[in-house]
């Protein structure tokens, strides 16, 4: 996979993440299906900073959060700051992958998917004064590892970077 | 390329810089209107994305309004056709007792009366943030659209604008934690607040007294007070009314008649006028 390639491939899953993220749900949809939607940006980026790190650069990080703020109606900036979090996390989670890579990738897809969908629910709770249901906080995160599952092989791939990004 | 040890982030620099611009950012925006340019600038050049996000939505809506069957068609027509008869014969009972009602207002000396008028809007975009339950209507300042201006449903009232930009408008649905109507109980034109309570849920009417009259079946109606909608519009009906004696009130659920979840037409009042 050449540089070019790779950019082009980054930037359209990021823009596709995008789109699933705010592509609604038929209204008769029943709640707890609503609540089975993954957090595409959190499994996208993951994926890359795993996958090629240097793809996922910081200033990317904050306009794409910029963007996602506004599509999602939130104060700007929050969620540019759990995607810069997002970025952090991830690298330094690296090392810790390294060893049991199906596992523990998984684990810590959780817990960052977690961590957002729980920091963003806190946020409006505090702003917005709404009720949070438990289940919109932790379906995203399980719906979210199901569909990592099905990536872990292509982190093993020829084209991934991830065994020398922790060497 | 291979991260250096103890060396996670390239540029620690850049990473703070831009955790404090968020930071900030975040403490701005929740606080006061100063970023709403940026943010218009944003939603402008994010207008792709959101495009290409609900055409699936609008080619299945599209597909359902072209591919229908002739007997389908026929089928619509005729209740169409006995849907026009009966209005007409409603509008003539309504015109007869506007007359009535105007003559009525003179013989008394009453001058005051409310005009209102709507402009036309489409949804464009549901949030898809499920804790704001919020539509983007194609209307907005050059249409005449305020903030704090009623919609209406066809068949009642459906929210209020809640922001409003050039071409577009934010709209809080009624059932929205955040909204609050003031109503009456048509049958006993008392005072109350129906206030939202999430998705699928039905609206509350706040502080009912356990002395109230009020009945499963009521009809409940906007009262005209708080300037967002004019006396009279219907915002449900009484679901159930139940006892809270240690409370000394009355929880009263309202089903709202608005279907909140159904992509329909709205009307915004732009404007009520004082004759």
């Amino acid at each position: 996979m050449t540089d070019t390639q790779a950019w082009s491939y980054f930037l359209l899953t990021t823009v596709l993440a995008l789109i699933l993220t705010i592509a609604p749900m038929p209204f008769d949809v029943p709640e707890w299906l609503r609540n089975l939607k993954p957090d595409w940006i959190v499994l996208c980026w993951f994926f890359w900073v795993t996958f090629q790190h240097e793809r996922c650069s910081l200033i990317m990080a904050f306009v794409v959060g910029l963007i996602l703020d506004v599509l999602y109606d939130e104060p700007l900036g929050i969620n540019s700051l759990l995607l810069l979090a997002l970025v952090f996390a991830g690298r330094l989670s690296l090392r810790f992958i390294q060893s049991s890579v199906g596992l523990r990738s998984s684990i810590t897809v959780f817990i960052l998917c977690f961590f957002v969908t729980a920091t963003k629910s806190l946020f409006l709770l505090a702003t917005l004064d709404v009720d949070i249901q438990v289940s919109s906080v932790v379906m995203p995160p399980i719906a979210t590892l199901i569909w990592w599952v099905l990536l872990i092989p292509i982190l093993m791939s020829e084209h991934s970077q991830f065994r020398d990004s922790v060497q | 390329m291979a991260l250096r040890s103890g060396q996670t982030i390239q540029n620690t620099h850049l990473f703070l810089a831009l955790l404090i611009s968020s930071v900030l950012l975040l403490a701005v925006s929740a606080n006061t209107r100063y970023l709403t340019p940026i943010e218009t600038v944003i939603r402008w050049l994010a207008q792709p994305i959101v495009y290409v996000a609900h055409l699936p939505a609008n080619a299945k809506e599209a597909a359902g309004s072209y591919v229908v069957s002739m007997d389908e068609l026929h089928n619509r027509n005729d209740q169409l056709l006995k849907d026009v008869s009966r209005l007409n014969a409603t509008i003539a009972e309504l015109t007869q007792a506007q007359r009535t009602i105007a003559e009525l207002r003179d013989a008394l000396g009453y001058v005051q009366e409310n005009t209102r008028t709507q402009v036309l809007s489409e949804i464009v975009q549901v949030n898809p943030n499920r804790q704001r339950l919020e539509v983007i209507i194609n209307v907005g300042e050059q249409q005449g659209i305020e903030v704090d201006r009623g919609v209406l449903d066809p068949w009642g009232v459906y929210g209020r604008t809640v922001e409003v930009f050039p071409n577009s408008a934010r709209v809080l649905l009624l059932n929205d934690e955040r909204h609050a109507t003031p109503v009456l109980v048509s049958r006993t034109r008392q005072y109350f607040i129906a206030s939202g309570n999430g998705p699928d849920e039905p609206l509350t009417l706040d502080n009912v007294n356990l002395s109230s009259d009020i009945r499963v079946g009521d009809t409940v109606v906007t009262s005209g007070l708080g300037g967002v909608f004019p006396e009279g519009l219907v915002v449900g009906i009484v679901e159930s009314v139940t006892d809270v004696v240690s409370e000394s009130l009355k929880r009263v659920t309202v089903s709202p008649i608005a279907k909140v979840k159904a992509k329909s037409y709205l009307h915004v009042i732009s404007s009520v006028e004082q004759r």
